[in-house]
């Protein structure tokens, strides 16, 4: 089932200390890819904030980049946004498939239609967080993805 | 002309409420009345576009939001924004992160079940010329938004 995660659950004031606590797993390799270099660090800075302990966060600016990265090592979860230059994110996922690549994969986009969400279901991805997003959204689709 | 359903004008809470989410603070806004047809300073102009390319929309910032904003979203300090607004323009790093405060912001009208997406942002002294049919739009939502430990200024929706 796809978990689609928005700030609607919950705001930066209402972070409560369970939200602080960290992430049953550590160390997890995470792709983040997103063709806005700022995007790329607030995911990566929401990651921290809802608890993902990890030094081993990568970048990649599109699809393309992404497809490179993970055939050269494989993270356990990739990050990524909908509409990107080069390659799309739905267009990664269909090669990723198509790979045997067994990475968890969830899109952070700010598109949020039903044919997008169903787009995303059908092609494999666990999970959608669309923007802006929260700490707690980014550990409810985590969580969800992981378990 | 258009066959595309016109889109519904967003409060003024929706707006602050979304900036806020994706600035991780407080962005109170309130509305404001502005021509921006006579504004003498920078202002960008940003197309907000259906997805089969029509116009659906014009973002129109000042340059103050554009740096308070683009600062914001990457915690850059504020001196730094500040600096832009007295050199009259944007650098790279801020131009290039005040465009994803315009791109998420096209997902406001998402809870109205309507989608856009962002076309070309504009960034000029001058008014653009696609901007004209739209500043005297009647349906608008014109703010005044405040960017927590940052600063104010002025942006605008303008609807077709």
């Amino acid at each position: 089932m796809l978990c689609v995660c928005s700030r609607k659950l919950c705001r930066y004031s209402e972070l409560n200390s369970s939200l602080r606590a960290p992430f049953k797993v550590t160390n997890m390799k995470i792709l983040i890819v997103d063709d806005a270099k700022a995007m790329r660090m607030i995911v990566r800075r929401t990651l921290r904030q809802a608890g993902v302990e990890t030094e081993r966060i990568d970048e990649a600016c599109n699809g393309k980049e992404a497809l490179e990265r993970i055939k050269e090592a494989p993270p356990d979860l990739i990050l990524c946004d909908w509409n990107m230059p080069e390659m799309t994110g739905i267009e990664l996922l269909n090669e990723l498939t198509k790979l045997g690549c067994k990475a968890r994969f969830g899109f952070v986009t700010s598109e949020g239609t039903p044919q997008m969400l169903t787009a995303a279901h059908t092609a494999g991805a666990r999970f959608v967080i669309t923007k802006p997003f929260t700490p707690e959204s980014f550990r409810s689709a985590i969580d969800q993805a992981l378990g | 002309m258009t066959n595309q359903a016109p889109l519904t004008i967003p409060t003024v809470q929706g707006v602050a409420s979304f900036l806020g989410g994706l600035m991780g603070r407080a962005t109170p806004a309130k509305k404001i009345k502005v021509d921006w047809a006579r504004e003498k300073g920078w202002l960008s102009f940003s197309e907000f576009r259906y997805p089969e390319g029509e116009l659906a929309a014009l973002f129109v910032a000042d340059l103050p939001f554009c740096c308070w904003s683009g600062a914001a979203l990457a915690l850059l300090s504020p001196g730094l924004a500040q600096d832009a607004i007295k050199a009259g323009k944007l650098d790279q790093a801020l131009q290039d992160n005040f465009a994803e405060v315009a791109n998420v912001l096209t997902a406001t009208f998402r809870e109205f079940g309507e989608r856009v997406i962002l076309g070309q942002i504009h960034y000029a002294k001058l008014m653009a010329p696609e901007a004209r049919p739209l500043v005297a739009a009647t349906r608008r939502l014109d703010l005044e938004v405040t960017v927590t430990g940052y600063g104010a200024g002025r942006c605008g929706l303008l609807l077709t």
